[in-house]
């Protein structure tokens, strides 16, 4: 069985907001999916943690949600990403290359 | 901003929650039928991937909001669902928090008006009432004349040095009738020290003499009309109307204020001072000037120095009002405070017995994931919900105990303060009741904190044997709280001892079958000694012929009653003779001393025929004869009387001290003398103030003889009723009043305690056993005798309690000795006397105790071994 790789601090909200900017509208489930998928099952999104962070970033304006239809026809709620929520990325993005950068020399040193 | 809505909408985005929750689960569910499972195995699977949605939930809230204040609710929501579970647990916190902090709310009340709240005149803080102290004790607040006089001039911290005295009740003597007015005299800076300017008219000018008068504004009102310009004839002295006092000023008893006019001389300790300090000016520097200036006229001009350490100190204006209850408020607020520890101790006791029988509940709930915090602060939201409630209960119980405590006083303590539970008062109850939850809660919240859900799951709420955890600190609650009651206990016991020896203490009189009929004589019918004297003999002819009557007599004054205060010059003594000195004043009957029984030691008793027109004599007591003539023969000697007017009097005998108004207080020099030669001023004086006695010692118990007694006096007088009827032994209980109150108030709050005491001890011991029923069961069933473990835990019992009466008796017996120092008069340890009173107190606690623990351990015989084990 593969081990499941906890979420690093601090990069469930760009997690969030990257899967959401390549699907387009998706439900809650569908991004735990979306991310298990990705991660080949490695990262695993905890209902306990995605749902508040889905509620945390819209409060924040970085997502907006309506209900829509899913795919077995069920109501469920569709979020999407905000025009702020876009910048957001962008900013986190850039906070991550950075993250990674720094990460790589500081472990590369000799 | 948008958390704070959210605190609103929060059923909104718990249904939000849940929808999403659910949808995720029917999204997974989905997911499993198509990879080919059951319906049922694909809901299985789903809810194990999926966790606890509890639990999720619960992440989720923590993630919004403020987790603290929605968990504060809900822990109390919570809180109020778990007690209301448990009624009569819940009853019995309460109440017991109820008493606790009600018994504290009542006598903060009391010491709140009466030594707290301050005196309600402009700048406060800078009005002092002067009392002389000694080291550590407290002080009083009377200085003489001389004295006064002394401080208004030569100190300089003052801006103005004011005095007062002489309150009291006058006759107010209009055309038609005569009314009981309150009348206080006051120094001319009186109103000016206090910042009052009077509403109309003035205040009282240094060279004012006597026939001015102030009136408050209710009497010019209500019993003048609103008229300033009728004199008051007041027992025959008319005084002018000079000002009308504010509306707003402060009701006390007094209704009508008159000039004290004082000439500087020692006369007695029986004037007030207070003074309001000049700007800037320290109490304690005003404190040291003025013991300087009390030492400096002592050296100069006393006779009688006072002691070295005596020394003036500064209190805040009108405590000494309530002097005489500062040391009771002291006492019991001590008392009350040990009630209040007491109850929080079977507080806790029960919160303890509570967790720890929730034990299984609450490893149950830690298992599940609350944390150890969490159970913690539900805990602590429990017991401060408890005692929120229970310092209502307080408030509530604290009004009933006021009623009673003003019922019971011997003085109306609600006319000298303004008895009201204020703001302060309130905050107090509710302060002591959340800071007690707060305390107490913590130890269950710290065991509930603490215990480990697997042991407690395992054992299943009932252990076999009883475990450790806890109970070593709920025995230490029962030690604590049994040696809580001992010194209460013991402490009441000594009071209750040095009152019953205060009472036992001789008046110098015999005091058998004597009955006095009171009069009061007030008014012109009877203001001249030729009147009075004509009136008494006829009086004493008529009731000396009541068969079973063996002696009648008339006295202004009995034993234990006071006199008057009057003044007397002794030529012949070796201390300062040209001085006015002090003494107690008495006219009686010839044969009053004789009737009275009260020893003769020189000279001869008054006869017949110490008539008016004969020389004028007198009979002094013991300490008159041996403070004012030591060493020299009374007998014979010429002393001068100054009551009024002055009387030159022959000393024609000493007799033995008869106690006056107080028990315990040094002895008074007294003087008698005959009714026939006293001066009418002093005889229409004393019946102003004071109601006269007819003395009438019986053969017997003397049943019915009250009823004989009035009909012949009223047959001599049909206009003048008897007041009261008195045994020596009524005028006894009056003079030790104040220390009845105290004793039995403290008892009560004693008997309060013990019963505290032993329902705490009740309560840890049936839980105790019950904690052991199953070690009993297995023991009861290998053929151990019920009787020996029934014995067993009354052991138990009498252990913990023996160790709390020995830390209650060393703790007791040290309380005592520093509040005999604290308060002389009040508490007076012996410990020989009192080694009886510690028993019988240990006694009745080792009873209570016993009672206690007697059902429980009586359980233990009842248990069926196999009832419990198949129980378990």
């Amino acid at each position: 069985m593969k081990t499941r790789q906890e979420i690093l601090q601090g990069t469930l909200d760009l997690i969030v907001l990257k899967t959401l900017d390549s699907l387009g509208p998706q439900h809650g489930y569908g991004i735990a999916q979306r991310v298990q998928q990705v991660s080949d099952g490695l990262l695993f999104l905890n209902q306990g943690t995605l749902y508040p962070a889905l509620i945390r970033l819209e409060q924040k304006g970085w997502l907006s949600s309506e209900y829509g239809p899913s795919d077995n026809n069920r109501k469920a709620r569709f979020y999407s990403l905000t025009r702020q929520g876009k910048k957001q990325l962008l900013a986190e993005l850039e906070q991550w290359e950075l993250t990674v950068s720094l990460m790589s020399r500081l472990l590369e040193a000799k | 901003m948008r958390k704070i809505l959210d605190l609103f909408r929060r059923s909104s985005l718990e249904s939000r929650m849940n929808e999403e929750f659910d949808h995720h689960m029917a999204m997974l569910v989905a997911e499993y039928r198509k990879q080919g499972h059951s319906e049922d195995a694909a809901i299985r699977r789903a809810k194990r991937e999926f966790g606890s949605p509890e639990m999720q939930k619960d992440r989720h809230r923590e993630a919004r909001s403020f987790p603290w204040f929605e968990d504060l609710i809900a822990d109390l929501r919570l809180a109020i669902r778990q007690l209301r579970l448990a009624p009569s647990y819940c009853a019995i916190a309460i109440i017991t928090m109820g008493l606790g902090v009600g018994a504290n709310t009542a006598i903060f009340t009391l010491v709140n008006a009466a030594l707290l709240r301050n005196a309600p005149f402009p700048e406060p803080d800078r009005l002092k009432d002067l009392t002389k102290s000694m080291k550590g004790r407290i002080g009083w607040p009377v200085f003489d004349s001389r004295q006064f006089v002394e401080f208004r001039d030569r100190s300089t911290s003052f801006a103005y040095v004011a005095a007062m005295r002489d309150k009291g009740n006058m006759n107010w003597l209009k055309p038609d009738s005569a009314k009981e007015v309150h009348v206080m005299r006051v120094s001319a800076d009186f109103f000016r020290a206090l910042g009052i300017e009077p509403q109309q008219g003035r205040c009282f000018e240094r060279a004012e003499e006597g026939a001015a008068a102030i009136v408050t504004h209710s009497f010019w009102r209500n019993r003048m009309d609103g008229k300033i310009d009728q004199p008051l004839n007041l027992g025959g002295q008319v005084h002018l109307v000079v000002g009308v006092l504010p509306a707003d000023f402060p009701p006390t008893t007094t209704e009508i204020y008159l000039p004290l006019t004082l000439r500087p001389i020692q006369d007695g300790d029986n004037t007030q001072v207070f003074g309001r300090l000049k700007e800037g000016v320290s109490a304690a520097q005003a404190a040291e000037e003025c013991t300087r200036l009390l030492h400096a006229l002592a050296k100069a001009e006393y006779k009688n120095q006072p002691p070295p350490e005596m020394g003036i100190t500064m209190e805040p204006y009108g405590s000494s009002d309530g002097r005489g209850f500062k040391e009771p408020l002291v006492l019991l607020s001590g008392v009350v405070a040990l009630i209040l520890l007491i109850a929080c101790v079977n507080l806790a006791n029960l919160m303890l017995a509570r967790a720890t029988v929730r034990g299984r509940e609450m490893a149950i709930r830690a298992s599940l994931g609350a944390g150890r915090f969490r159970l913690a602060r539900q805990m602590l939201a429990e017991s401060i919900l408890l005692s929120g409630l229970g310092g209502v209960a307080g408030l509530v119980l604290a009004q009933a105990f006021l009623t009673l405590l003003v019922m019971a006083s011997p003085v109306p303590i609600d006319k000298i303060w303004t008895l009201k539970m204020d703001a302060v008062v309130f905050a107090y109850a509710i302060g002591i009741a959340v800071l007690t939850g707060l305390l107490f809660g913590l130890v269950p919240a710290w065991t509930a904190g603490r215990s480990d859900p697997m042991e407690a799951i395992k054992d299943g709420g009932s252990k076999a044997s009883s475990g450790k955890s806890g109970s070593s600190v709920r025995r230490a609650l029962v030690i604590a709280e049994v040696a809580l009651s001992v010194v209460l206990l013991v402490s009441s016991g000594v009071l209750l001892r040095s009152l019953i020896d205060l009472m036992a203490i001789p008046s110098g009189a015999d005091e058998s079958h004597v009955l006095a009929a009171q009069m009061s004589l007030r008014g012109d019918r009877f203001d001249t000694s030729a009147k009075a004297t004509q009136f008494f003999d006829k009086g004493i002819e008529r009731l000396r012929l009541i068969p079973n009557v063996e002696s009648v007599a008339v006295t202004s004054a009995m034993p234990l009653e006071r006199g008057l205060n009057c003044s007397v010059i002794v030529p012949d003594s070796p201390d300062r003779p040209e001085d006015l000195k002090f003494m107690n004043w008495r006219y009686t009957s010839p044969n009053y001393l004789d009737a009275m029984r009260v020893p003769l030691l020189n000279g001869r008793y008054f006869t017949a025929s110490d008539q008016a027109t004969a020389p004028a004599v007198a009979i002094v007591s013991d300490t008159f004869a041996k403070r004012y003539l030591p060493g020299k023969n009374p007998v014979g000697l010429n002393i001068i009387e100054h009551c009024g007017g002055k009387i030159s009097r022959t000393i024609i005998g000493v007799v033995a001290d008869v106690r006056t108004n107080s028990l315990k207080s040094k002895l008074i020099p007294t003087m008698y003398i005959p009714v026939s030669q006293a001066s009418d001023q002093i005889i229409k004086a004393a019946h102003t103030w004071f109601p006269m006695s007819w003395m009438i010692r019986t053969k017997d118990a003397g049943q019915g003889i009250a009823a004989k007694i009035e009909a012949e006096l009223r047959s001599l007088d049909p206009l003048q009723p008897i007041q009261e009827f008195n045994t020596m032994e009524t005028f006894r209980l009056d003079a030790v009043r104040n220390e009845r109150f105290l004793a039995y108030l403290v008892s009560a709050f004693a008997i309060l305690a013990l019963v505290l005491a032993s329902a705490g001890l009740y309560g840890v011991m049936s839980y105790l056993v019950t904690q052991r029923s199953m070690e009993f069961a297995i023991r009861l069933a290998l053929g151990a005798p019920g009787i020996e473990l029934a014995l067993g835990v009354l052991r138990q019992g009498l252990g913990l309690a023996t160790l709390g009466l020995i830390i209650g008796g060393v703790a007791a017996a040290s309380l005592l000795r520093w509040l005999g120092s604290l308060f002389p008069s009040m508490v007076d340890p012996v410990l020989s006397k009192d080694i009886w009173v510690y028993g019988a107190m240990i006694g009745c606690l080792i009873l209570a105790v016993l009672l206690a623990c007697l059902a429980p351990a009586l359980r233990i015989a009842r248990i069926h071994p196999n009832q419990v084990l198949r129980e378990s």
